[in-house]
């Protein structure tokens, strides 16, 4: 019961302390001024996000060029690699042949 | 009166297709048709491919750079197609007599030459040269090993003696000039 009684004082309406809503009108304004940016800061801050935007492509644009001439340099040398190794295989079996040709006369030679 | 402009007709479609055939034929010239090789690579232990067109073996002999080194690049200089397919197995019968006589076929047409072949101990190593008018236009090489298969294709004026000659940076027995 005490509680009850308690509870309905505590929640029970009470008028503001005079001047409490100007005071808040008062407050709010004032914060509004200071969040408020002045035209100096905004340009700065435009050239800022300019700045930052154009550094992003710059970016970009250089990865973008440095990937192609990488992926390009890659695909000569793996051409090269390709072009080298084929060579060799031809020119290896050409001495294979060549040896066995060898063999074979030397052989021959000998049987006479 | 039909009939009489039928067989013209039917004439001029079997000229033109021969025609045809025959330049098809022609335009094959020097390369080999390798792909049917292609399947081995499953049951290799080690494999090559390569497929090098004209534009390729050009970009290829113009690098600059360590490699490829000045005999490579005369060599290159000259080619306007490297093919090879070579493939080691680890036990013998991987490939079949089908294979090589599949790549020997195609060698057996007409511009084709055999410069040298090689048979002991049931290997084969065959050399044919394809000739271009009266230069050489094209290489062919087929090595079937037991354990190993190779063939070589390449287009283009070939000078034997200095494609050999690149084997000597591999410690090969360099092949003596004008044999």
């Amino acid at each position: 019961m005490r509680l009850e009684e308690e509870l309905r004082r505590a929640l029970s309406r009470e008028r503001p302390p005079d001047g409490f809503a100007g005071r808040v009108a008062a407050r709010i304004a004032s914060a509004g001024q200071s969040a408020a940016m002045p035209a100096s800061r905004r340009r700065t801050a435009s050239v800022g996000w300019g700045m930052a935007m154009a550094a992003t492509i710059a970016i970009g644009t250089v990865s973008s060029v440095y990937y192609n001439h990488r992926r390009h340099v890659a695909d000569a040398e793996r051409v090269r690699n390709d072009a080298v190794t084929g060579l060799r295989i031809a020119s290896a079996k050409l001495n294979d042949v060549h040896e066995r040709l060898l063999r074979l006369s030397t052989q021959n030679e000998r049987m006479r | 009166m039909k009939s009489r402009l039928k067989i013209p007709t039917v004439a001029a479609c079997v000229l033109l297709l021969s025609v045809l055939v025959a330049r098809d034929g022609y335009a094959q010239g020097a390369k080999l048709r390798l792909d049917h090789l292609d399947r081995l690579a499953a049951k290799a232990t080690e494999a090559v491919n390569v497929n090098l067109d004209e534009s390729m073996v050009q970009q290829a002999s113009a690098m600059g750079g360590k490699e490829p080194d000045a005999k490579t690049q005369q060599v290159l200089q000259g080619l306007k197609g490297v093919y090879v397919r070579s493939f080691e197995f680890s036990a013998a019968g991987a490939y079949t007599d089908e294979d090589v006589e599949a790549i020997r076929a195609q060698v057996k047409a007409p511009g084709w030459s055999q410069i040298v072949s090689v048979r002991e101990k049931g290997e084969l190593v065959e050399v044919y040269s394809w000739k271009d008018g009266s230069a050489s236009g094209g290489l062919a090489i087929i090595a079937a090993e037991e354990r190993e298969l190779t063939v070589v294709n390449l287009i283009g004026r070939i000078n034997i003696a200095q494609l050999g000659a690149l084997g000597g940076q591999l410690g090969i027995p360099l092949i003596p000039n004008g044999k």
